[in-house]
């Protein structure tokens, strides 16, 4: 039996978007919505900024539609164009740090209580928190590998680095990150219990 | 602990090890219980930081986005709607300005009752210093 509501391809959804189809474009949104709303977030923490990044990435796919050739899926597409985006941002906001505050400027300080570590929503806090405190470098390779799942080859073809390059940041990124979450919960694996 | 080892442990989460590597690192895990200890905390590190993923921003984010686009494209159709107009008066004008030239040209040409180029354009062969020394009136 024909479902009522035609699961249509990105492909055909480009071409009616091309074509001024609002809706199509709106449903390739809604598809990929989560997707960037990983990277950005992961890029840039749950902030404001991310949510404008997550918008700014969607309209210039939007804007790109005719440029779009189908050699990347659309998700890696629009992840690239929101890591970009998300570098973007945060080289902003070190120019503006350095205009206007000093160097202690620290997002360490506004973790989350550790009495309250054990719940879910805590524990994603800090690890978050974590990931923030990671050089842009380090964190768009643990954002592209450990949260959006690429492989280390697509990581390195949406970074435009090197596969030994990325798995080099990656295992240096994992110990930055380490040292960072250690003092805070003594050993990682407590986290793991936390989790379940 | 072994640098070398510790290497290929993070590089084992991450690409397929070949044979050699695969067997060395194996070794190392059964004899070391730090490095054993080391490979629960990098598996533990990495769920933690998979599962901490934010992965939806606020609600009516699709609806958000399309409005941005509609605000956009009205700005731009603006724009284009100012030059199109501009085009079509500068369209307007070199239209009536060719009109009214070939109309000279056509005077010219009954008036002077003949053909030549510089009586229709009202062109003179009489040199600036002439042109000059003409009485006014």
């Amino acid at each position: 039996m024909e479902s009522s509501k035609t699961i249509r391809t990105d492909q055909e959804l480009i071409i009616k978007s091309r074509n001024g189809d609002n809706n199509a474009f709106k449903e390739l949104i809604k598809k990929y919505e989560h997707q960037v709303a990983a990277t950005v977030i992961g890029m840039l923490g749950h902030c404001e900024e991310a949510e404008d990044i997550g918008q700014e990435t969607f309209i210039r796919f939007y804007q790109s539609l005719n440029k779009f050739r189908g050699e990347a899926s659309v998700g890696t597409y629009l992840t690239r164009i929101a890591i970009n985006l998300s570098l973007n941002e945060i080289k902003r906001r070190q120019r503006q740090r350095k205009l206007f505050f000093s160097k202690s400027d620290d997002k360490i300080k506004n973790m989350p209580d550790l009495n309250r570590a054990k719940e879910n929503k805590e524990l994603k806090k800090i690890v978050q928190a974590g990931i923030q405190k990671l050089e842009p470098k380090f964190r768009a390779v643990i954002v592209l590998r450990l949260i959006d799942g690429y492989s280390t080859k697509e990581t390195a073809q949406i970074l435009k680095l090197p596969v030994g390059t990325v798995l080099s940041r990656l295992a240096r990124a994992q110990k930055k990150l380490k040292e960072i979450l250690t003092p805070l919960y003594g050993r990682i694996s407590s986290i793991k219990e936390g989790w379940t | 602990m072994n640098k070398k080892i510790l290497k290929l442990l993070y590089q084992s989460f991450d690409e397929d090890l070949d044979e050699k590597e695969q067997k060395l690192l194996e070794e190392a895990l059964k004899k070391s219980e730090e490095l054993r200890r080391e490979k629960e905390q990098i598996l533990a590190q990495r769920q933690a930081v998979s599962q901490s993923a934010v992965r939806s921003f606020r609600p009516f984010f699709a609806e958000g986005v399309m409005r941005r686009i509609n605000t956009l494209e009205k700005k731009e159709n603006a724009l284009e709607n100012f030059y199109d107009s501009l085009k079509a008066m500068f369209w307007r004008f070199a239209t009536i300005g060719a009109v009214g030239l070939i109309a000279l040209i056509i005077y010219n040409l009954i008036a002077g009752n003949s053909l030549p180029l510089e009586e229709a354009f009202f062109i003179s062969d009489l040199t600036f210093e002439e042109i000059l020394q003409m009485p006014l009136f």
